[in-house]
């Protein structure tokens, strides 16, 4: 074609040279669907033991995520979603070494021995379009094929899942060292130093990612079990309200027990709870276990830890909370994400409200003498609820962020941020943008309640098993369509009116943390 | 590793869309521009000749008046002119009636024979006019060399010429003369018995020859006598064989003044002529002109052969007036004068069409609403022949096997058509009407243009005994007005092969024959292949295809006065994929085969039930079998055997007053059911070139392969998650999408009744209902899962989250319009056009019914222009269009799906112009054209479609040569 074609051009470029016979313009009608944009595309190398086969295929895929390094995923930022998403099925993957895979007659599943020969193989993925930006490339290798990035309840690795992505430091984390993934930036430098889409778009190739750190943990799977409101009204851990200009009674570091009573607290139970879901005449857990579920529910437990805050590769005394330089930052993360008006599932907010939650290891004080070894099973983890959010435009890295604080003090006049810039600094360094310090009313609705292990893994309530989706007819409280609904998995925390509604009439919630009118129109 | 890039300039524009709707004033300039450019022409002297069918149809009905009146030679001298400018038989036969009436036999039998080449149904009383009058030249021969010879004393020979000439062409005067000559030689009796048989039929002179005849008599009998008494006593002075009776004239003693047997000069006069003004005793000669042809020529063609003509809207040739629906034609000469090369584009002018140009090869057209980027709304035939395109439901005009040079006229079926044409022919129908086998002149013709525009085209035509033929091929070449994909762009892969400034090439070859069987039969058979490039657009998130399309066609039909049966084979195969996409992302490879199997036999009959009423009856059958392959959609979908049955009625009850019902039933394999579609049109004509028309019509259009079978994997913006848009997906088993539905009435008024202009109003209600939409995603549930819906697509190596499809609309519009046009044609040599349409519409939808209202069809559409020939060889045109503006929804990908946005465009104007100049006995024209002669004033041009390419301006010249 191409061919016939230029030989005809020839001709008629001949013939039509007084009329010009140059190259039409370039105009690009739909520039943020085929505009100039960065795209990064390498290899996987899956270094592991030998996956799984099922009826004669070969079970799992390589699942490459692309991150946005100013919308990381927890514990390092807020992002909830990967910029990018690619897969490569393991029949692809491991195509090469079909011979050597064990596939059962009857089709039963067979998996290799986790601690037998590893092996090694590789593929090719392609993640795009992007604005500029710097980008982290992670990934992992979906062992069993349950990962879906529909349902937040199948959406991250499990227990057994491989991980890795484009690292930098690969040979030391084969030696313990934390995972330090490679920053890619998509885009040149303009006058101010800000990255920039070229014209001709920007293309990063030969990306190396690495897919070979077995995942110890399940998933932080959690419910509700108890609000502990020293001061207020809240009983069913179900339906707890924090008000919108919530106050600590006492917030103070000299007194760490009745800092504590200040604090809405919330306990999460791991796995979930044994409620008899009637319609099924089956306890949640036993239909959680199940398809469509398939949640990873043997002998759960929440996992105590100390966070590296600060990123330096060591767990010491400098990896404190924002709040208090005596509070070491625990694991699980515990954030709760202000969800849409009216809706439960995949109703992130534009901007994102998100609350973290304090960590509580027992008490304040037992945290406070958390040593950095730990790493401790608890049925339970508690949950202090800070009256304060973030809000930022994720879509809009440019924009600035906001702490807004419900108040800049307690009920004694203890001020609750005392350096104010370290605060902003941190923030800034967590979030890759600038950020203000706001006080004022929180914004009020429904949160989601997260819980988030160091590796990434976390969990989400509300969720879909207990959320019925749009296309799933409820039947009565126990039932979505054809299958079960789990109650324990529809719960929020609600930011509720204010107990001083001149407070907030004085102290609006800011702009910046209320939802902008959608943009429909190109 | 990272590479690191630098940035590079390239001639990418940034400007978008809206910035057209941002220039408030540029079309105010535009128009002005536009105005003052028709003004201009408006102003040119008027020194032209006339749009050509009006001005030949002027000079008809001029040269037949003159004729009526006796006037020969001016009205001939019209009819000429009428034939030079638009050549038809009738007007041809009309020349020679008028030339034998005048008494130019030669003149007359040379045009007889002219006009039964053409193999009129009355050829065979022609063909016996032609041996008459032929007969008669002789006789006349004949008649002058008697007189000849008489004249010179030659009486016997003189006598048998004459003899002759009378056998051949019985005459009095030629007996009279031959009685004369018997009488001069002495054959008293054979004189006498000439005499006599003269005065048998009455002529004026009767009793002098009467008198003549008794000199004649008395001088036999006085010979008999003289024999019987006295043989041999004849003294001098009495009567002899030989000698001249008294008081007739002997050949020398015609006198100066009399009519005598040399006066008779040629073309004066003709055996058989009556004799008037002669007195006995002198030859016989001249007669009255005309008298000759009497009784032979038979009756003047008087109907109005320059009358357009549709074929359309009731299968069989009638006139606009008469027609159910409103048809507007495109003129073979609105074609060449217009210089457009582009079919779709010659279209804009009929007022309420909806034209847009995505690419420079890919046009859409609509009417009166519901245009878009395959648009499916109107079902496009050639010559009858669907070229509907069973996959898509669109038309790829690129891929067509004629271009414009093969075109002899564009009729548009305005409103539902499936009435008689069955599914799909939902707003209306368009039928490109080649020019017929045998028919023209064969020629060749060049073009190139900026942007390496190219166009060339030559064909034959002709006549081998009963069989003609045209046969033609061409190539177009039209680059894309703006290239989506600069040659260093890197972050995109694009399709191996695709020229990023080709918007479509098209190499074609096309073949049509007509063998005679008889008056009144035929037989045709013909067949085409064409291969084209294409820079298109899908729907949905599907933008910027570059697909290669081979199309054939094998046609056969025999046509009657009775019966006429019809099939053809069309073949098309389409290959390609997207045009580009971002790295990692796919490029949907694609690969389609249409074969479709067509049979149609209509029956015709003409009848009065009961007297009072006539009947123009046509009842036919149709069969079309679609066998297609494509792997956007299900494996195998099945073949499908699509039937049909017909009825069509035009009922006259008088020359004022007919009624068109037509009924149609198609059974769609798809719904499996049948669907009926009817037409009811009262036609009420005050005059004979006046017509009111009140109609009213429903038409349906059926789900498209695509839309009944599609089974497309389709990424989101994360290139390893995808919806699977399917016609029947997992979440949704049995669903059936219902055919579109439109309901019409329609009130409208013709007026032909000036030679110098013809205007038409129509205004029409549709109610359209059931439109198709892509669905929204509708992501996979927890309960889909356990239904076994999702899950990962091993070959393509992405997670299926959601599934997508086709939809009927929940909303119904009712959409009220209308069309007025006007074509006005003051002097000989210019041609005014102007037209506009209006189109509103309101959406009615449950409240349950989410749907944006639909706004992508302009409020307002104007066009007008003017087209100038001169005798001299020059001639053009000078059109502008102007349409206000759109806001269209359309579907985009997102990070996790599809989701509609709204897009508006703004009003836009177009300026096109034309010049050509024939030369060489008019065998050679060289033209130039300019299309959006003003596109980038006030602003970038203009895009006809959000996601469409920027329409600029683009120059083009022609040479061509006729045999």
């Amino acid at each position: 074609m191409k061919s016939q074609t230029k030989l005809f051009g020839i001709c008629l470029c001949t013939l039509s040279a007084a009329l010009g016979c140059g190259d039409p313009d370039v105009f690009i009608p739909l520039e943020n669907i085929s505009g100039p944009a960065g795209v990064i595309d390498g290899t996987v190398t899956y270094a592991g033991p030998l996956p799984c086969t099922e009826n004669g295929k070969i079970l799992g895929n390589a699942v490459i995520l692309a991150f946005d390094e100013k919308l990381l995923p927890p514990p390092e930022g807020l992002g909830t979603t990967a910029a990018s998403l690619d897969m490569v099925p393991g029949e692809v993957l491991f195509g090469g070494v079909r011979d050597k895979l064990a596939f059962a007659p009857d089709g039963t599943r067979v998996c290799g021995d986790p601690s037998g020969p590893s092996i090694a193989v590789s593929g090719t993925w392609g993640v795009g379009p992007f604005p500029a930006g710097t980008y982290q490339i992670r990934g992992f290798y979906d062992k069993l094929g349950d990962f879906s990035p529909v349902f937040s309840i199948a959406n991250l690795p499990t227990k057994g899942d491989v991980g890795g992505g484009a690292i930098e430091n690969a040979a030391d984390v084969l030696e313990g060292a934390p995972v330090k993934y490679q920053s890619i930036p998509l885009g040149v430098p303009n006058d101010k130093g800000e990255l920039e889409i070229p014209e001709d778009g920007f293309h990063v190739s030969g990306i190396a990612v690495t897919l070979g750190l077995p995942l110890p943990l399940e998933r932080p799977v959690f419910h509700a079990t108890e609000v502990i409101d020293e001061f207020g009204k809240n009983e069913d851990p179900k339906k707890v309200v924090m008000a919108s200009d919530y106050q600590f009674e006492e917030f103070s570091t000299v007194n760490p027990l009745a800092t504590e009573k200040s604090f809405l607290r919330m306990k999460f139970g791991a796995g979930l709870p044994n409620d008899k879901v009637a319609a099924f005449n089956k306890t949640e857990p036993q239909l959680a276990a199940a398809p469509p579920f398939n949640i990873p529910l043997a002998n759960p437990f929440l996992l105590y830890s100390r966070q590296d805050a600060n990123g330096d590769g060591v767990i010491n005394g400098e990896d404190h909370v924002p709040d208090s330089d005596l509070l070491p930052a625990l694991f699980p993360v515990a954030v709760f994400q202000k969800l849409n008006d009216g809706v439960r599932i995949g109703g992130q907010t534009s901007p994102s409200v998100v609350l973290q939650g304090l960590t509580i290891y027992k008490s304040l004080i037992a945290t406070a003498t958390a040593s950095a070894a730990l790493s401790e099973a608890s049925n339970e983890v508690i949950v202090g609820i800070r009256p304060a959010v973030v809000c930022i435009d994720s879509a809009n890295p440019t924009k600035r962020g906001v702490l807004l604080t419900s108040h800049k003090d307690d009920k004694l006049g203890n001020v609750l941020i005392a350096d104010e810039e370290a605060v902003k600094k941190s923030l800034e360094a967590l979030f890759k943008r600038p950020f203000d310090l706001s006080y004022g009313c929180l914004p009020q609705g429904e949160y989601s309640m997260n819980l988030i292990y160091g590796t990434g893994q976390a969990w989400t309530v509300p969720n879909e098993a207990g959320v019925c989706a749009a296309n799933e007819e409820a039947k009565g409280t126990d039932t979505c369509g054809n299958r079960a609904r789990l109650a324990s998995q529809d719960v929020v925390l609600t930011i509720g009116a204010p107990s001083d509604a001149a407070y907030c009439k004085a102290n609006p919630t800011p702009q910046a943390c209320l939802p902008t009118p959608s943009e429909n129109a190109e | 590793m990272v590479r690191s890039r630098t940035l590079r300039a390239s001639g990418r524009q940034t400007d978008r869309s809206r910035e057209c709707t941002q220039a408030p004033g540029r079309w105010a300039r535009i128009k002005a521009v536009g105005g003052a450019a028709l003004l201009a022409a408006l102003l040119v002297p008027q020194v032209a000749h006339a749009d050509a069918r009006t001005d030949a149809r002027r000079a008809f009905k001029t040269g037949m008046a003159l004729i009526a009146k006796g006037k020969y030679d001016e009205g001939i001298k019209e009819l000429e002119k009428a034939n030079a400018i638009y050549p038809h038989p009738n007007v041809t036969y009309n020349i020679a009636r008028a030339h034998a009436e005048a008494g130019n036999l030669e003149q007359a039998i040379a045009k007889y024979k002219e006009y039964a080449t053409t193999e009129p149904a009355d050829k065979a009383t022609v063909l016996q006019t032609i041996t008459q009058l032929e007969a008669r030249v002789a006789a006349k021969k004949s008649f002058r060399a008697g007189i000849d010879l008489i004249q010179q004393g030659k009486y016997s020979d003189g006598i048998k010429e004459l003899e002759k000439a009378n056998t051949a062409m019985p005459s009095p005067n030629i007996t009279y003369n031959i009685a004369r000559a018997h009488a001069a030689l002495g054959n008293l009796d054979q004189a006498v018995a000439a005499y006599k048989e003269y005065l048998k039929s009455e002529p004026p002179d009767k009793v002098a020859v009467q008198a003549v005849v008794s000199q004649l008599e008395e001088q036999i009998a006085a010979k008999k006598a003289l024999a019987v008494t006295q043989p041999g006593d004849v003294k001098p002075g009495d009567v002899k064989p030989g000698d001249v009776p008294p008081g007739d004239v002997k050949p020398g003693d015609v006198k100066p003044g009399d009519v005598k047997p040399g006066d008779v000069k040629p073309g004066d006069v003709k055996p058989g002529d009556i004799k008037t003004d002669v007195k006995p005793g002198e030859l016989k000669g001249e007669g009255k002109p005309g008298d000759d042809a009497k009784g032979i020529v038979g009756e003047a063609k008087t109907e109005d052969v320059f009358q357009e003509t549709v074929v359309t809207a009731s299968r069989g040739a009638q006139t606009p007036l008469d027609s159910p629906n409103s048809t507007a034609i495109i003129t073979r000469q609105d074609i060449q004068l217009s210089g457009i090369t582009k079919i779709p584009e010659l279209l804009r002018r009929v007022a309420g069409m909806d034209v847009m140009q995505i690419t420079g090869g890919d046009t859409n057209v609509g009417l009166r609403g519901f245009n878009s980027r395959l648009a499916n709304k109107m079902l496009v035939l050639a010559n009858g022949r669907s070229i509907y395109n069973d996959i898509l439901g669109s038309t790829y005009w690129e891929t067509l096997s004629i271009d414009v040079d093969q075109i002899e006229r564009i009729e548009v079926v305005r409103g539902p058509g499936s009435a008689l044409y069955g599914a799909n022919a939902f707003s209306g129908v368009i039928n490109i009407i080649p020019i017929a086998p045998g028919e023209g002149k064969s020629g060749v013709r060049f073009g190139i243009g900026d942007q390496l525009q190219g166009y060339g085209s030559a064909w034959v035509t002709g006549k081998q005994g009963d069989i003609a033929y045209r046969a033609s091929a061409g190539y177009t070449r039209y680059p894309r007005w703006t290239r989506e994909v600069s040659d260093t762009r890197d972050d995109l892969v694009v399709q191996d092969g695709v020229d990023q400034n080709l918007g479509s090439q098209n190499f074609r070859l096309d073949l049509r024959t007509s063998t005679k069987i008889d008056a009144t039969k035929r037989f045709n058979v013909g067949g085409s292949y064409s291969r084209a490039d294409i820079d298109t657009y899908g729907i949905g998130p599907f933008n910027n295809i570059a697909l290669n399309f081979e199309t054939a066609d094998a046609t056969a039909a025999f046509e009657s006065d009775f019966l006429n049966v019809r099939a053809y084979y069309v073949r098309l195969n389409a290959k390609g994929g997207l045009n580009s996409a971002y790295e990692g992302h796919t490029l949907y490879p694609t690969q389609a085969n249409q074969n479709t199997l067509n049979g149609e036999i209509e029956f015709v009959r003409k009848f009065n039930a009961p007297r009072f009423m006539s009947h123009d009856l046509h009842a036919g059958i149709g069969y079309r079998l679609k066998d297609v392959s494509w792997n956007y959609l299900i494996d195998n979908p099945p073949d499908e055997h699509w039937g049909s049955l017909f009825l069509l009625d035009t009922i006259g009850f008088n020359k004022y007053v007919s009624l068109a019902l037509s009924g149609r039933l198609d059974y769609v394999p798809y719904l499996q059911r049948v669907v009926p579609s009817g037409r009811a049109s009262l036609i009420i004509k005050p005059t004979e070139q006046q017509a009111i028309r009140l109609s009213g019509s429903n038409a349906f259009r059926t789900p498209t392969f695509l839309e009944s079978y599609l089974n497309l994997p389709v990424e989101v913006a994360l290139p390893g998650v995808e919806l699977l848009s399917a016609s029947n997906s997992p979440d949704r088993p049995g669903f059936i999408l219902e055919p579109e539905q439109v309901t019409t009435v329609e009130a409208s008024y013709l007026n032909q009744q000036s030679d110098v202009f013809e205007f038409e109003v129509n205004a029409y209600y549709n109610r359209v209902s059931n439109l198709t939409r892509l669905d929204v995603p509708r992501f996979v549930s927890l309960s889909g899962i356990n239904d076994g819906q999702g899950g990962v697509n091993v070959e393509e190596g992405r997670y299926t989250v959601a599934y997508g499809g086709w939809l009927n609309n929940c909303d119904v519009y009712h959409v009220v319009g209308g069309e007025l046009g006007a074509r006005v044609y003051p002097v000989e040599g210019l041609d005014l056009f102007a037209n506009y349409a209006i189109n509103f519409s309101s959406q009615e939808k449950p409240e349950t019914c989410k749907l944006i209202q639909d706004e992508r069809t302009s409020n307002h559409k104007i066009n007008a222009g003017v087209q100038l020939r001169t005798k001299f060889g020059l001639s053009g045109e000078l059109s502008f269009h102007y349409q206000t503006s759109q806001i269209w929804t359309e579907q985009v990908t997102t990070l996790t799906g599809i989701e509609e946005r709204q897009f508006p465009i703004g009003d836009y104007a177009l300026v096109n112009a034309r010049v050509g100049y024939r030369f060489f006995k008019d065998r050679f024209e060289v033209s130039g054209t300019v299309f959006n002669a003003f596109a980038d004033v006030g602003g970038p041009a203009a895009q006809h479609h959000p996601f469409g390419n920027r329409v600029g301006r683009r120059f083009m010249g022609f040479l061509s040569y006729s045999l």
